[in-house]
C-alpha cells in the first residue's frame, strides 16, 4: 500500500503545501487557517460568522482560555461596526489575541480593547504563541506568532510622594513593554509617604499605590505590587478623610468613603492579520484604570495603573490607521480636596509588517 | 510647550497639524527623540507621559494653603507655602484652546496667590 503524504503539496484541495484546509476551506497560515474559534459572545449568545465574516455590532466578549489564560479569537474576517461595537475579554486575562486570516476592520466608532483588564503575574517574556490554545495553535504556520515577544518586566512604578503632595506618574514603557503604576497622594503632618507604584508585567500595566493619610508620626505606606498588582489598600489614621485604594490586579480598598481602585492596568492586546484597517473615530486600546478618590468632603487620591501593550502585525502595506491605537496609563485621580494620586505611565504601541 | 506626540493616535495627529508657533514636538515613536525627552524627565525637567498626546507646560510658582495638625491630630490651622515653578503634562487636551485655557488659569492663580517671599 502506498502511504499518502500530507507534506508534499497539492494533496488537499484548497490547502497550501499539502496541509489540510480548515473547516471554512482555508489553509494554515501565519494568521491562522480562517476557521472560527466559536467563542465571541454578543447579546448572550455565541456570535456566528456569515460567509466567513464575523461582524460585531454591540458589546461582545471573549472568555479567557482555561489553559493559557488569554482570550484568543481565530476567524477569517473580523469586522467591528458602529459606536456600540466593543470587543474585550470577559474578565481580567493574560491577553486578547486575535488572528484573522483575511482582515480585521474597525468602522464607525467601534472599539477593541483590554482596558483595565490586565492580569498580574511574573510570566516572563510572552509571545502570542504562548497565549494561544492548542486548538488554534495547530492552525498556525510557524514563523510569526512566536516572534514578537512582550517583555516580562514592564516600566518602573512612580516614586512615592512625601509629606503633603500629589502622587507621581509612573514611567512610560519602552517598546514591547507595559507602563509603570502611579503613586498615591499623601496628606501628612510629618514625613509620611505613600508607597511607590508597581512596575508593569507582561500582561498588565503596573499597579498604582494607595493614598496615604497620616497625621500621627511618620508612616511609610506599602508599595504597590510589581507585575501588575496588587494595588495596595488605603492607609488613613484620620477618619475624616476619604482615602482611595490603588488600582491594580487586584485593586486596593479605600477607607472612610474613599473608593477602591478603579481596576487593573492595561492588558496585552495583539491583532494579527494581513490587513488591519482602523477607521477614523475607532479605537484599539489597552488603557490602565484611573486613580480614585472618594465621596467624602476631605479626600486624598490613589495612583492610576499603567498602560498595557498593543502589538499589531500585518502584511506589508496591509496596515492603515485613521483612528487611534493607544495604551494610555490610568488617569490621575482628580478633584481631591487634599492631594491627588499620580497617573499610570503610558504603555507601548508596537506595529510590525511582514 | 512641548507636544508629546504619537502618530497612532488621532487626537495627536490633529494637534500636530495645528502646532502653535514656538511649541516643540517629541515624536514618541522616534527612539532618539524619546531618549532625549527621557533624559529631561530624569533630570526633573519633564514629567513622564501617561498618555498621548500630552502637552508639557510650564507652571509658575504659586502659594498654596496647607493644613497643620498637632501631635494628637488636632487641626491647628492653615499655613501658606510656596509651590515652586514646575512643569506639568496635560493629558489628552482636546484642543490647543484647552491648553491656552490651562495656561491662562495657572497664570491667574499666580497673580492672585503669588509665591510666598523667602525668609
Amino acid at each position: 500500500m502506498r502511504l499518502v503524504s500530507h507534506g508534499g503539496g497539492g494533496a488537499w484541495p484548497g490547502g497550501v503545501r499539502g496541509l489540510p484546509p480548515g473547516p471554512l476551506g482555508g489553509s494554515k497560515s501565519m494568521f491562522g487557517d480562517g476557521s472560527y474559534s466559536g467563542n465571541v459572545m454578543q447579546g448572550g449568545s455565541v456570535l456566528q460568522p456569515v460567509a466567513g465574516v464575523l461582524t460585531i455590532t454591540a458589546a461582545a466578549t471573549i472568555a479567557p482560555d482555561a489553559v493559557t489564560g488569554a482570550a484568543v479569537l481565530c476567524c477569517d474576517t473580523l469586522v467591528l461596526d458602529g459606536a456600540s461595537a466593543a470587543l474585550a475579554p470577559s474578565t481580567n486575562s493574560k491577553g486578547l489575541v486575535i488572528y484573522a486570516q483575511t482582515r480585521i476592520q474597525l468602522l464607525n466608532g467601534a472599539t477593541c480593547h483590554i482596558n483595565a483588564l490586565g492580569q498580574a503575574g511574573n510570566f516572563g517574556n510572552l509571545t502570542a504563541l504562548d497565549l494561544t490554545p492548542a486548538s488554534i495553535r495547530r492552525t498556525l504556520k510557524k514563523g510569526l506568532a512566536d516572534v514578537y515577544a512582550v517583555q516580562g518586566e514592564g516600566a518602573a512604578g512612580a516614586a512615592g510622594a512625601v509629606t503633603y503632595a500629589d502622587g507621581n506618574t509612573g514611567s512610560a514603557a519602552a517598546a514591547m513593554q507595559t507602563g509603570g503604576g502611579g503613586s498615591g497622594g499623601v496628606n501628612s503632618n510629618g514625613s509620611s509617604a505613600s508607597g511607590p507604584g508597581g512596575k508593569g508585567g507582561p500582561c498588565c500595566g503596573g499597579a498604582g499605590s494607595a493614598a496615604c493619610v497620616s497625621n500621627f508620626g511618620a508612616y511609610s505606606a506599602p508599595a504597590a505590587g510589581d507585575y501588575g498588582g496588587p494595588g495596595q489598600n488605603a492607609y488613613a489614621d484620620d477618619n475624616r478623610i476619604a482615602t482611595g485604594g490603588g488600582s491594580g490586579d487586584p485593586v486596593g480598598t479605600g477607607l472612610y468613603g474613599g473608593l477602591s481602585g478603579g481596576g487593573a492596568g492595561g492588558g496585552l492586546l495583539m491583532l494579527i492579520a494581513p490587513v488591519i484597517a482602523i477607521a477614523s473615530g475607532c479605537v484599539v486600546s489597552a488603557d490602565g484604570a484611573p486613580g480614585v478618590v472618594g465621596s467624602n468632603t476631605y479626600q486624598t487620591g490613589a495612583g492610576g495603573a499603567g498602560g498595557g501593550c498593543v502589538v499589531l502585525v500585518a502584511s506589508a502595506g496591509g496596515y492603515s490607521n485613521a483612528g487611534t491605537v493607544r495604551a494610555s496609563g490610568g488617569a490621575a485621580s482628580t478633584g481631591a480636596s487634599h492631594k491627588n494620586g499620580g497617573a499610570g505611565g503610558a504603555g507601548s504601541v508596537n506595529t510590525f509588517t511582514i | 510647550m512641548i507636544l508629546l506626540h504619537h502618530p497612532e493616535v488621532e487626537l495627536s495627529r490633529e494637534l500636530l497639524a495645528t502646532l502653535p508657533e514656538g511649541c516643540g514636538c517629541v515624536d514618541w515613536t522616534s527612539a532618539v527623540q524619546r531618549e532625549e525627552y527621557a533624559a529631561l524627565a530624569a533630570s526633573g525637567n519633564g514629567p513622564p507621559p501617561s498618555a498621548f498626546p500630552s502637552v508639557i507646560v510650564d507652571v509658575p510658582a504659586y502659594a498654596e494653603d496647607r493644613p497643620l495638625f498637632g501631635a494628637q491630630g488636632e487641626f491647628l490651622g492653615m499655613a501658606l507655602v510656596t509651590v515652586p515653578a514646575h512643569q506639568e503634562a496635560l493629558r489628552l487636551p482636546a484642543s490647543w484652546d484647552a491648553v491656552a485655557s490651562f495656561n491662562a488659569s495657572v497664570a491667574e492663580r499666580t497673580r492672585l496667590r503669588p509665591a510666598v517671599p523667602a525668609g
